[in-house]
């Protein structure tokens, strides 16, 4: 019974682990035009121990992480690597895996440690694997929690 | 034909990208936190037979400071600036940084003019505002100089000033990162003898390739374009090339 109960458990956590992930994230700079400023922000992104790699569009600024399974990802140092780097983030879009199947305006839940709200219009149906968009001003959370729209 | 080619020119300048990595100045951005500039300049002036090899260091201390150590091997520069003032939005940014410069030097240039090669000994500081517009890049400084030395009549303080203006020309479209830029810029260098009558205003026109996204070499060519106080170094080529370790 003990030994069912710790199965159990193991799988409980284990599936909860697999939930909390930020699988990927799109992040489009601001601030710049040139490809040498564009490469700081691109070599900045490339240091995060967290990214596995990372896909570049120089001429719109858009910079595709794939984040590793294994790492915990850090939204504040993705923010920073850009920042750092000398720039600022326009927009910021995360690829959530989600336990829930509908999306509800004003919702709160925790994923990979972090705290997002929903904000929406109206309910809508999401995947299990979502790409959501950050809404708070300067990647900055308020009361420790990211805003988030699809 | 004379309005026909400035028409050309400003629709020349209009449908190209603005770039603000300046070669007689710097613009209100700092470099990228954790980088290393390395970078060796060769400077000739003509009238005055110098020949001056400056050898730089740069380095971001913090997110938005940054210095630069150089020496000519005889005179030695320190210039340092913060970055306090940014608001960057799609293709464009407006930032505002505070800059100290300092060279300490053996020698007492005779003449008028403050000269910042090294041949005197000065402190100096000022305000840096670059506006860049996809398009368009445009950057100002405007500083005050103390020298140490003083030049009969002349006294030690000069405001120091430039209006900087750069374009890329190609590529017109980027696809990677080992495309090699080129780069034109046209600045506009000033001082103003603050217990003094004297002035000069230059032009700086000057060429840029960048390599791999991460070094430049530059070609500058510097000139009077109103000279009264007789400076002998009113014109001079410039040469340089560095390289950023990310």
């Amino acid at each position: 019974m003990k030994k069912l109960f710790l199965i159990v458990c193991i799988g409980f956590i284990l599936t909860n682990t697999a939930i909390a992930q930020i699988k990927s994230a799109e992040i489009v700079a601001s601030g710049l035009t040139c490809s040498m400023c564009s490469k700081a922000i691109f070599k900045s992104l490339e240091k995060l121990s967290f990214v596995d790699s990372v896909k570049v569009n120089i001429e719109t600024s858009t910079y595709i992480l794939t984040l590793s399974n294994s790492k915990e990802v850090k939204i504040e140092d993705i923010k920073e690597a850009v920042y750092g780097a000398g720039f600022a983030i326009a927009k910021l879009g995360l690829s959530l895996q989600l336990a829930d199947k509908i999306a509800s305006n004003g919702a709160v839940f925790t994923n990979a440690n972090y705290q997002f709200k929903w904000k929406l219009a109206k309910d809508k149906n999401v995947t299990p694997l979502q790409k959501v968009w950050v809404l708070n001003k300067d990647i900055t959370p308020v009361n420790n929690t990211y805003t988030i729209s699809l | 034909m004379k309005y026909l080619l400035c028409f050309l020119f400003i629709g020349w300048v209009i449908t190209t990208k603005a770039q603000e990595l300046y070669v007689f100045s710097e613009p209100a951005s700092t470099m990228p936190v954790k980088s290393i500039i390395l970078k060796q300049s060769y400077n000739q002036m003509a009238g005055m037979g110098i020949q001056n090899f400056n050898t730089q260091v740069e380095f971001s201390l913090a997110k938005k400071w940054m210095v630069h150590l150089g020496t000519n091997f005889k005179a030695a520069d320190f210039y340092s600036q913060y970055r306090f003032f940014s608001v960057d939005a799609m293709y464009k940014h407006t930032r505002l940084a505070w800059y100290f410069r300092g060279i300490v030097s053996p020698e007492i240039a005779n003449q008028k003019a403050f000269l910042y090669d090294g041949q005197q000994s000065l402190v100096g500081s000022g305000i840096i505002a670059t506006h860049l517009q996809h398009k368009w890049a445009s950057s100002v400084t405007i500083g005050l100089t103390h020298r140490k030395d003083g030049y009969a009549g002349v006294g030690q303080e000069a405001i120091q000033y430039s209006l900087s203006n750069g374009w890329l020309l190609y590529p017109k479209k980027y696809e990677n990162y080992d495309q090699t830029n080129f780069n034109f810029y046209l600045e506009i260098l000033g001082q103003k003898l603050l217990h003094n009558n004297g002035y000069y205003i230059d032009m700086a026109p000057a060429v840029q390739f960048i390599f791999n996204s991460q070094s430049k070499l530059n070609f500058g060519y510097r000139f009077a374009l109103d000279n009264p106080m007789h400076r002998l170094n009113n014109k001079g080529l410039y040469l340089s090339y560095d390289y950023l370790f990310f």
